[in-house]
């Protein structure tokens, strides 16, 4: 590309061919003011803010559209361009709100920054006030017409940037103002709800709706889904993928963060769905559906081949706990060079995996898979090896260790008849039934507890032939902890809930449970000790027969007497919250045993701050991260939306309710091509407006 | 088909034209003249009643609105004879009277033309309306049946023009057109020759040729009264320009609510391509081209340009910034030639007569004649083309009869609604490019806009100034929101609630959109404004100071 030399206020400035006069003088750190330019957008002309003077050239004429040439003798501050400036300016401002205090765009607005440059405090020109109502009834974005000074920013972004061309110049009257054709709303007149208007706006016109962004980062208010998962997964990146029908790279980006995407497809709890954008518009995306359904499709394994590890650092690193904090932690720390012993307590690796969660939700070949690609990376996994001590480990050789015990201990409740033999503890209950032991299960049975295990807990004993199976927790329907898949299709299965119970003692005769005594609850909170305080309902003693009561109130993790770590008041393994460190040197704690009993992806992400951690203490970077799927640039050209709005959730298809108590056969169906493609259409593709060249306030220069 | 072939497949068709034995009638009116329909049928009825052999022609408007249906009889062996306001019961009456008993009418008639005189009725060579005018590009309106290619090919050399120029090659084209010295109609005069050089020079493929058809002066009604009159003249033009430049790709560009006239473009399209007029291998040669019509919506701004090849296509009808100018970078991003129709049906008439003939009209600047629409306090609102020269004066009073009620003039307005205020003294005007805009006006659409001495200037700029405001397509600042402080600012005035700090503001306004706004729509914009403020500041004084209406009673109109 050829140089171009041209002098902008007695400097002599250099720039390439194509650029325009104010590209060069900005480069030059030589500020013009402008509010209709946008980096990334055609240059339109509109607002003469950016006007100059050029020598051998009549008038005034905007920067931005002139192309720099050489020899060009340019001054941007003479007196008529200031004097034109500041009218143009005034009269922008002068059908714009006075009140700059009280919008919410303020000290992050390009209009007030550009005012406050020129000094455009009092106005000349007359003021008026335009007198649009205020559009709040597009989901995502409000439109304040009366803040619009017409620039046309948004305009050029829908059309040009994104092709979807829903925005227009319009006119009501004396007024111009941005619009849809026939003032539709924005689902109805095809928008993609991309958010570049947005964006681009310098003023508040069109904003991000104040509930969606207030108080949260930029990045979690945009790309909620990516940055509300514990472990960050770049979901709009691989449903992109998805689209584009290469699975093998949708599944390379979850593998960057997590190394179980199908188990993942399977049983994650999905915060991204809760978080999702589209969901302000209609439904979320299923995001976890089509997450198995590339996990599924991933016959050409792109990742494998994209995973580098680095050569042996000499250092042995003991992973304690097989669950997926530790398989994680191992796997990422296996990449990193070190060498990698696993040791489980259990006979099979995979920890509440294999032992907590049902086959019916999670097929075992799903998670033998992915386990087995862990130990591929030259992971090795000690099963039904018991850690007693963590010196014993250090005595053994191993530079550090990392700690990932999980939460194996169920509890129950100290009520009258909770010490009777045959009650079930839910954790212990469902570890027996996944290992394949016969257990004992009455026709009636209760589970205490509202959440995921105790669904589990439920559904396994329905399965197990009980008949009447009910679920009895604390909480009301709507605040149950359980996800709701699992309620719902606990409820399909015949499980009766009684939410707002709490249970007074366990009923029995000549040792044989007959059932459990509840009282109602109005409301329970916890006091500064985190004690449980229950508010219950006068007289509102009944009892629910049952032949197999089963707590499922909550688990612990079980740290052997003089493992040799300092343990928390509420008997976690106590770690610095920052660096992973536990009270000992060299060791590292990650997942449910620091930090309770959680989900599936937070243990996942968990393992990895904690291998971070680790591989900073061998003097490694720390840097785990892999670039397993392909860097391409996405398409930022989206089209048209017609019906994009409109397009409803696809929901995933569950086997019979009757047949599924026949077996422990998966429950969800598998998602057909064609769904996922559909389904992945839905996607807002909120990422792309990160890709926006943000614009740089005058300060800046 | 060459254009010889072509000349006599038109005389075979249509002999009758040639054929001076052959009793010719010609019902002249707008499409939209609903007698001159029943005018037709009833002169069709009669004659076949009575038995007399004749030819009823129905073309377009002459541009006398207030005289239509005007009927040309033609009668062998005589002068052609035009009657005014003709209705069924008067058609009737003609034939009788005149067709069958040779009793002319004079009652009825406005003229005649030809050697004879014709007792008791006027040549038309002797009244003003006729003779101060100059009808270039009108020069078929009125006088051939514009769904007919014959019409165009026998009575006025029509594609002789075209076939002249494929003849003499492109740069001879574009030499031809310099020596004419015509200058773009749409509204600027930009030297045409100068422009098609610039396009020839581009770069790029397909070139293109667009056509503004589009009236977007709502009292200029110069698009329609060519396309519905004589649309081969501006195609024929079209096709002299893709051939000069090498475009290969035309547009015309209508008004999406002219009926009849696109009716009769398609229709002469079609006949075209039955000529080898249009597609492959035009005239036999290697030259190629395609036309299509391309509707388009009304309003003031899709006159200009830019903002016409932003409609194309398929984006808002908003101007951008040039250059980079159309004639390198239009359509598409591809060379684009623009011009007026005005223009093009010019262009036809100077390939078939020549440069000479057409450079001898006019004045040394502006060559050629000027269409004119005489509108607002004229007793005769007509389109009319005079040569340039003519003084607005004598258009106001020999074509548009002077002022109605018999008022005195106030001002006109020239140019369009952006065009300035002449005051009452200095209609002596000569309308040329150089004059008027050293006068501080436009040639623009043309329009001479009459206000009489009841006017008052206030109210005459806040009403246009209003109605411009509306037409603004919003883009640059200074045409928005300038136009839109003006008309507040006026209407303040207007309404006894002005200070005189608001004239101050206006002028600085007015100033600002000369020089900022994008478009020649904004930078006109002021005009009235200026003018008005200039010529007639009483008004705006007694406005102001005196909180009053200086044409509504108690002051006497100002003269």
């Amino acid at each position: 590309m050829e140089t171009v030399k041209l002098n902008i206020d007695g400097r002599d400035v250099e720039t390439q061919e194509g650029k325009s006069v104010l590209e060069a003088a900005l480069e030059a750190g030589i500020y013009i003011p402008y509010l209709c330019h946008h980096p990334d957008l055609s240059p339109n002309g509109a607002c003469r803010l950016c006007i100059v003077e050029i020598e051998g050239v009549e008038g005034l004429p905007t920067s931005c559209t002139t192309p720099a040439a050489d020899g060009m003798v340019v001054r941007t501050k003479t007196e008529k361009v200031e004097h034109m400036r500041r009218l143009a300016m005034e009269l922008m401002l002068a059908g714009h709100p006075a009140d700059c205090g009280s919008c919410n765009k303020y000290l992050n607005c390009e209009l007030q920054s550009v005012k406050q440059y020129l000094g455009c405090e009092d106005l000349s020109v007359r003021r008026r006030s335009k007198l649009f109502p205020l559009n709040m009834g597009n989901p995502l974005f409000f439109h304040d017409p009366n803040k619009c000074i017409a620039c046309g920013r948004c305009v050029r972004a829908c059309h040009e940037l994104r092709g979807v061309g829903v925005l227009f110049y319009k006119k009501r009257g004396k007024e111009t103002y941005i619009g849809t054709a026939d003032d539709q709303s924005l689902a109805d007149s095809s928008c993609r709800f991309c958010g570049a208007c947005a964006e681009v706006c310098p003023t508040g016109a069109i904003q991000d709706k104040e509930e969606l962004v207030k108080g949260k980062k930029r990045k979690m208010a945009l790309i909620p889904c990516r940055y509300t998962c514990p472990a960050e997964i770049d979901v709009p990146r691989y449903i992109r993928f998805i689209r584009e029908k290469d699975y093998s790279a949708a599944t390379a980006v979850v593998r960057e963060k997590a190394p179980f995407p199908r188990v993942l497809g399977y049983v994650c709890d999905h915060p991204c769905e809760a978080v999702c954008r589209r969901g302000e518009i209609n439904q979320p995306i299923s995001i976890r559906e089509l997450k198995r359904f590339a996990a599924e499709h991933d016959e050409a394994r792109s990742w494998a081949g994209n995973s580098t590890k680095k050569p042996p650092t000499g250092k042995k690193v003991a992973v304690v706990g097989s669950g997926p904090a530790g398989l994680t932690g191992a796997y990422y720390l296996s990449n990193q060079g070190h060498a990698i012993t696993v040791f489980e307590a259990l006979p099979l690796a995979g920890g509440m995996m294999r032992y907590g969660i049902p086959q019916y939700r999670l097929p075992r070949d799903v998670l033998d898979g992915e386990i087995r690609d862990i130990e591929n990376t030259g992971v090795e996994i000690k099963t039904g090896t018991r850690i007693e001590s963590v010196d014993r480990l250090f005595a053994e050789g191993y530079d550090a260790v990392l700690v990932a015990l999980g939460t194996h201990e169920g509890q129950k409740l100290s009520i009258p008849g909770a010490d009777i033999d045959d009650i079930l503890i839910g954790i212990d209950f469902l570890r027996d039934v996944n290992i394949g032991e016969k257990v004992a299960i009455g026709k009636r049975v209760v589970v205490l507890g509202g959440g995921n295990v105790a669904f589990d807990c439920a559904r396994v004993a329905r399965r197990l032939g009980a008949e009447q199976v009910h679920i009895a927790c604390l909480e009301c329907r709507d605040d149950m902890p359980a996800a709701g898949d699992e309620i719902d299709q606990g409820e399909e299965e015949g499980i009766a809930i009684h939410p707002s119970r709490t249970p007074t003692r366990i009923l029995s005769d000549n040792g044989s449970i007959t059932g459990v005594e509840f009282l109602d609850v109005e409301s329970f909170s916890f006091d500064e000790d985190k004690n449980l305080e229950i508010e219950v309902r006068q007289n509102s003693q009944h009892v629910l027969e049952a032949d197999t009561v089963i707590f499922a109130i909550g688990q612990r993790p079980e740290v052997p007497d003089g493992f040799g770590l300092d343990i928390t008041a509420g008997r976690l393994i106590e770690v610095d919250t920052y660096t992973f460190d536990t009270s000992r040197e060299g060791v590292f704690a990650a997942g449910d045993a620091v930090n309770g009993t959680s989900s599936l992806i937070s243990a996942i992400a968990s393992g990895r701050k904690g291998a971070v951690a680790l591989d900073r203490f061998l003097e490694g970077s720390g840097n785990i991260d892999e670039k397993l799927a392909p860097q391409s640039e996405p398409e930022k050209c989206l089209g048209p939306g017609e019906g994009f709005a409109t397009m409803n959730r696809h929901e995933v298809s569950c086997i019979l309710p009757r047949e599924r108590l026949e077996s422990f056969c998966a429950v969800a169906g598998d998602m057909e091509e064609e769904a996922a493609d559909y389904e992945s259409k839905r996607c807002l593709q909120c990422d792309l407006r990160l890709k926006i060249t943000p614009v740089k306030f005058w300060g800046n220069y | 088909m060459d254009f010889k072939q072509i000349g006599a497949a038109a005389a075979s068709e249509s002999d009758h034209l040639n054929d001076g034995d052959c009793l010719k009638l010609y019902v002249v009116a707008s499409a939209d003249n609903i007698t001159a329909a029943s005018v037709f049928q009833c002169f069709q009825a009669e004659l076949d009643k009575r038995g007399v052999k004749a030819n009823v022609i129905a073309t377009g408007s002459f541009g006398y609105y207030d005289l239509e249906p005007l009927v040309l009889v033609d009668k062998p062996g005589k002068s052609t004879i035009l009657y005014h306001n003709v209705t069924p019961e008067t058609a009737a009456e003609l034939v009788n009277d005149y067709l069958i008993n040779d009793n002319p009418r004079p009652d009825m008639a406005l003229g005649s033309t030809g050697r004879d005189e014709i007792d008791d009725i006027t040549s038309i060579s002797a009244l003003p309306l006729f003779n101060l005018q100059n009808r270039i590009a009108l020069r078929n309106c009125g006088y051939i049946d514009p769904e007919n290619i014959n019409h165009y090919i026998l009575c006025g050399k029509g594609y002789g023009g075209l076939s002249r120029a494929m003849l003499m090659g492109q740069s001879d084209v574009i030499e031809e057109i310099n020596k004419s010295g015509l200058r773009g109609r749409g509204g600027a005069g930009y030297p045409v020759a100068e422009k098609w050089k610039l396009c020839r020079d581009a770069e790029g493929s397909p070139k293109w040729v667009i056509c503004n058809a589009v009236d977007t002066d709502p009292q200029a009604l110069t698009a329609r009264l060519i396309l519905e009159g004589d649309p081969h003249s501006v195609l024929e033009g079209m096709l002299i320009g893709a051939y000069a430049v090498g475009a290969s790709r035309c547009v015309i560009c209508v008004n999406a609510d002219y009926i009849a006239a696109i009716k009769r473009l398609d229709k002469a399209l079609e006949q075209m391509r039955e000529y080898s007029l249009l597609g492959d291998n035009i005239l036999g040669s290697n030259f190629s081209c395609e036309i299509e019509i391309k509707e388009v919506p009304s309003s003031l701004v899709a006159g200009e340009e830019t903002a016409l090849i932003r409609c194309l296509e398929g984006k808002q009808a908003m101007p951008y910034v040039r250059p980079p100018y159309p004639a390198v970078s239009g359509l598409y991003e591809e060379p684009t030639l623009i011009n007026n129709l005005e223009t093009m049906a010019n262009v036809s008439a100077i390939f078939q007569n020549d440069a000479e003939w057409y450079a001898a009209f006019g004045t040394e600047q502006s060559r050629g004649a000027k269409i004119i629409t005489l509108a607002g306090d004229v007793v005769h609102k007509y389109t009319v083309e005079v040569t340039f020269g003519t003084t607005l004066k004598s258009i106001i009073d020999a074509i548009g009869g002077g002022v109605s009620n018999g008022k005195k003039i106030k001002a006109v307005q020239f140019g369009g609604p952006t065009g300035a205020y002449f005051a009452a003294d200095s209609l002596d005007i000569r309308l040329d490019y150089e004059s008027v805009r050293e006068a501080g006006s436009i040639i623009g659409s043309g329009t001479v806009e009459v206000f009489d001495s009841d006017s008052c200037a206030v109210e005459m700029t806040r009403d246009v100034i209003s109605y411009l405001q509306t037409q603004s397509c919003g883009k640059c600042v200074f045409c928005r929101e300038g136009s839109y402080q003006m008309s507040d600012i006026l209407q303040d005035i207007a309404d006894g609630k002005g200070e005189p700090k608001d004239l101050d503001m206006l002028t600085e306004l007015g100033e600002a959109m000369k020089i900022g706004c994008i478009c020649s729509l904004g930078r006109t914009l002021p005009n009235p404004v200026l003018s008005s403020m200039r010529l007639f500041d009483s008004d705006y004084a007694v406005h102001i100071k005196e909180k009053r209406c200086p044409s509504n009673g108690q002051l006497s109109p100002v003269d």
